[in-house]
């Protein structure tokens, strides 16, 4: 790799800044991670976006939009998604600079926003404890 | 915060990115002044994040392509109900994911809307690996 000329992303995005605020540059970001783990999720079971709508009984044009970021949930709505796809919608809203000092590296710089599976350890529970511990999930920041 | 402190935040979601230095200045000369600035830069960072997190099924997801002709390229579609329609031509050797070349997307026979296009890819994909 030549790096002399090679350039990170960033100098694409530098030349946004004068059209954007911080706000549309995160929400951009966070509403990209909702759309890509949704994709993930159906990818893993196997389905096309017929099946999937079918399976989460919504229309085909739904999940079309959520996968393609052109789809602004509310937080209730996010919510009803993740308990249908088996996934945990929860929330981090911090200061910055503790953020990069309290979180993990893989989740430093992340968005706030945290959409992933159920762990292991809660799955192996019986289904009264795993919502027990879903629901005391803590809040980060 | 500022809009320069959400791109540093930004940034670090896609580390495995490379982008030849011609790149951005191609981009906001195609969305300059067209009142689609913003919706633009959303489905780039959508388009950026489904590909750094699907990259090995990347052809499997809607507004990728890898290009028959020349399949060490993979094009981005982003385009917005006749607002724009605009390509990206990158690759994915095992350096990381590297933007090469973008452009405006005017015809309807896709066979031959790149034939253009890949050959400036092509040089710039060699500028970058340091090949001949």
């Amino acid at each position: 790799m030549n790096r002399e000329i090679a350039k990170p992303i960033s100098a694409v995005f530098d030349e946004f800044v004068p059209y954007l605020s911080a706000a549309d540059i995160l929400f951009a970001k966070n509403l990209a991670k909702i759309s890509s783990k949704i994709i993930n999720k159906r990818l893993e079971l196997g389905m096309n976006q017929k099946v999937f709508a079918e399976y989460l009984g919504v229309s085909q044009g739904m999940v079309s939009k959520w996968e393609s970021s052109d789809y602004n949930f509310t937080i209730k709505a996010l919510t009803e998604v993740c308990c249908k796809l088996d996934l945990i919608f929860d929330m981090q809203i911090c200061e910055v600079a503790t953020k990069v000092e309290n979180l993990s590296i893989k989740d430093k710089y992340s968005t706030g926003l945290v959409l992933g599976k159920k762990k292991e350890t809660i799955n192996k529970k019986t289904q009264d404890h795993r919502q027990a511990l879903v629901c005391d999930l803590p809040l980060a920041g | 915060m500022n809009a320069n402190r959400a791109i540093e935040q930004l940034e670090m979601c896609f580390n495995g990115f490379i982008v030849h230095p011609d790149l951005p200045k191609e981009i906001i000369c195609l969305i300059d002044g067209t009142g689609y600035e913003k919706i633009f830069f959303h489905q780039l960072i959508h388009k950026l994040t489904i590909l750094s997190e699907h990259h090995k099924h990347i052809v499997q997801i809607k507004d990728f392509e890898r290009l028959s002709y020349a399949p060490e390229f993979y094009s981005i579609h982003l385009h917005s109900n006749g607002k724009f329609n605009i390509r990206i031509l990158f690759s994915m050797p095992e350096e990381g994911i590297i933007l090469l070349h973008t452009f405006y997307e005017r015809g309807r026979k896709r066979s031959t809307d790149y034939t253009k296009q890949i050959p400036i890819a092509k040089k710039r994909l060699s500028d970058l690996m340091g090949k001949e």
